[in-house]
């Protein structure tokens, strides 16, 4: 076989050739992976180093003419940077954590030397110091003159985030009352929300050369919205537990009164029905009263078994009658008749009254000489009296000791009475006469305690008493804008104070 | 000596009767009763008594209806009343009005000895 000549080239040539190809096409592989893994091997040092427990640290500026691997690598540590400051934003709900957050994330993360965070006060139009980083000098005395015509206030007037790369290349804000801490380059963001401008986030003094990049503004942009709605969170959460706190103190107060009217409307009741009944009782007790009189005057005196039933039946109803007497009583169907009299003598009577019940019991008079005479119903109170010395002597059926005590005194706080009437209620410091009735009887149980003003509640056996002379007293009390309350410990002995205005 | 006649005027009937029974056993007086305001106007009018012991909370005419007719009526105007009643307390029967000012008031539930002791006081001597 023969081949033309200059037809085709030597073989040898035509291998050499193509192996010459593939070699440059080695070399130059071989050279770009070189570069490519050195830059590789760069953002995964800086990667590795910019991300701690907290807060990323500082990440070396980026360069100006950014590649698509080096914009990738900055959003990828940016979104972990910002996961993890919102992460920490979202652990707290004190304001003061939030603050500091805000800073400490905006410091960490970029390449300065001073961060501070100014709170805006819209009623006193000044800025206060929250946080600063970097800057120590003065804060006080910085924070309380900065209003309106500093850098701060034209940010927050601006309503825009400021970026400046040198301010003495700025004479629109030469004019300004310039912060001490705000040097050459700066970003200035306002903390908005809505409409409400909270304060003034300072980014400060780059330490690396060159002005703030795009992608440093928009890092301190995130750092503040972000921000902003931590501490709106906290604004509300705040709120929302002041608010559950005042709802809870008017709710126990509601409840109160609530109770206290119940209780008031209760016993208004039990009055009107008490009057009812009693007067509807008077008549057939009339007519009881009056047959077993006549009865008692036929039935001939050696009748006797007649004549005790008789009598059994007489008590009964006389009985019943005082039950009426105290059922009107208590409906507070009386009126008072105010004069004034001295307290002592009226305890005297009452006590005098009562004296054949006495028995065993020794009396203490602890009444203090030249107390004023006081506006009250002598009989009313004198009722009141007895009704509790009757008391003090059931609670001692063996011996005791009765002790009465009268004295002046300037209360040392409000008093409310038990229907929360302003008249009846007394002020902190008002001159009052308190009237004490002690006894070392048996006292009450704490249970029994909360129930004895209640009209019907009564310890004493069937007959001893009818359940309304704590009741009735207290109306006294009350009906002269007085106070009444008892202390007791069981088995040592029972004290009536009752607190009358002067 | 004549007996002294006494007027009781209440609506509740027993009552009325008993009292009588037990007024009249002292042998001084001459009761008469009536259960209604207007049967004891009449009966007032018609035997001109020495007491009236008239009750004061009652159906259709009450006590001081009854008051202010005799009051007016010239025969009987000067004739003792005593409020014998069922309310306990004087303020109660004058809070509702004055009728009852000056005049004796005697609860129901009395004794005997007390009805009667009031009735001597108050008659017409």
């Amino acid at each position: 076989m023969v081949f033309g000549k200059g037809g085709f080239s030597s073989p040898y040539l035509s291998a050499s050739f193509i192996i010459m190809i593939i070699i440059i096409f080695i070399i130059i592989g071989t050279l770009i992976g070189l570069v490519l893994g050195y830059k590789i091997a760069i953002a995964y040092q800086r990667k590795k180093t910019s991300f701690p427990q907290e807060f990323p640290q500082q990440v070396a500026s980026p360069p100006q003419n950014s590649s698509y691997l080096e914009d990738k690598i900055w959003y990828e540590a940016e979104l972990n940077f910002l996961f993890k400051f919102n992460e920490r934003l979202l652990s707290t709900f004190a304001f003061q954590n939030v603050i500091q957050c805000i800073a400490e994330a905006a410091h960490n993360f970029l390449p300065i030397e001073r961060t501070v965070l100014l709170m805006w006060d819209k009623n006193s139009e000044k800025f206060t110091l929250a946080w600063a980083i970097g800057w120590e000098h003065n804060r006080s005395q910085e924070s309380l003159t900065l209003g309106k015509d500093s850098i701060s206030g034209f940010v927050i007037h601006n309503r825009k985030v400021l970026v400046v790369s040198d301010l003495t290349q700025e004479p629109y804000l030469s004019k300004l009352k310039k912060e001490e801490y705000l040097q050459k380059a700066f970003i200035s963001a306002p903390l908005i929300f809505k409409d409400e401008v909270l304060g003034v986030l300072h980014v400060c003094d780059k330490k690396t050369a060159g002005p703030f990049t795009q992608r440093e503004v928009s890092v301190v942009m995130n750092i503040v919205r972000m921000g902003v709605i931590a501490l709106q969170n906290v604004r509300l959460y705040e709120q929302a537990s002041k608010r559950a706190i005042e709802l809870k103190m008017a709710y126990d107060e509601l409840k109160e009164m609530q109770d206290k009217l119940i209780q008031s409307e209760k016993l208004k009741a039990i009055g009107q029905l008490a009057s009812g009944v009693a007067h509807e009782m008077r008549n057939p007790l009339g007519i009881i009263m009056q047959g077993v009189a006549y009865l008692e005057q036929i039935i001939p005196p050696e009748a006797k078994e007649h004549r005790e039933t008789l009598s059994m039946v007489r008590e009964s109803a006389q009985r019943a009658d005082k039950i009426v007497i105290s059922l009107l009583d208590f409906s507070k169907a009386a009126k008072l008749e105010l004069h004034p009299e001295y307290i002592g003598p009226i305890l005297e009577s009452s006590l005098n009254l009562v004296k054949t019940e006495l028995k065993n019991i020794e009396v203490v008079r602890e009444i203090k000489e030249g107390l004023p005479k006081v506006l009250v119903d002598k009989n009313k109170l004198t009722q009141v009296f007895i009704n509790l010395f009757i008391n003090a002597i059931h609670a001692m059926p063996g011996a005791g000791k009765l002790t009465i005590r009268t004295f002046i005194k300037h209360l040392e706080e409000a008093r409310n009475s038990v229907d929360n009437i302003p008249e009846s209620s007394f002020k902190a410091g008002e001159k009052v006469i308190v009237i004490e009735i002690e006894d070392t009887g048996v006292g009450i149980s704490e249970e029994n305690l909360k129930r004895i003003f209640d009209p019907f509640f009564t310890t004493k056996s069937p007959g001893k008493g009818t359940g309304l002379g704590l009741s009735v007293s207290r109306n006294i009390i009350i009906m002269h804008k007085g106070i009444m309350e008892v202390e007791s410990q069981v088995k040592k002995g029972t004290r009536v104070i009752i607190t009358l205005r002067i | 000596m004549d007996k002294k006649r006494v007027v009781i005027i209440d609506d509740e009937e027993n009552f009325c009767k008993l009292a009588k029974k037990n007024i009249e056993q002292t042998g001084e007086f001459e009761v008469h009763i009536a259960i209604n305001g207007d049967d004891g106007i009449r009966l007032a009018k018609e035997i001109k008594p020495d007491l009236i012991l008239l009750d004061i909370i009652m159906p259709g005419m009450d006590g001081a209806d009854v008051v202010s007719l005799i009051r007016s009526d010239t025969n009987i105007k000067d004739t003792p009343i005593v409020f014998l009643t069922s309310l306990v307390r004087e303020e109660e029967a004058s809070s509702q009005s004055n009728f009852t000012r000056g005049y004796s008031l005697l609860a129901k539930t009395v004794t005997v000895g007390e009805l009667l002791a009031c009735i001597k006081k108050n008659v017409r001597k």
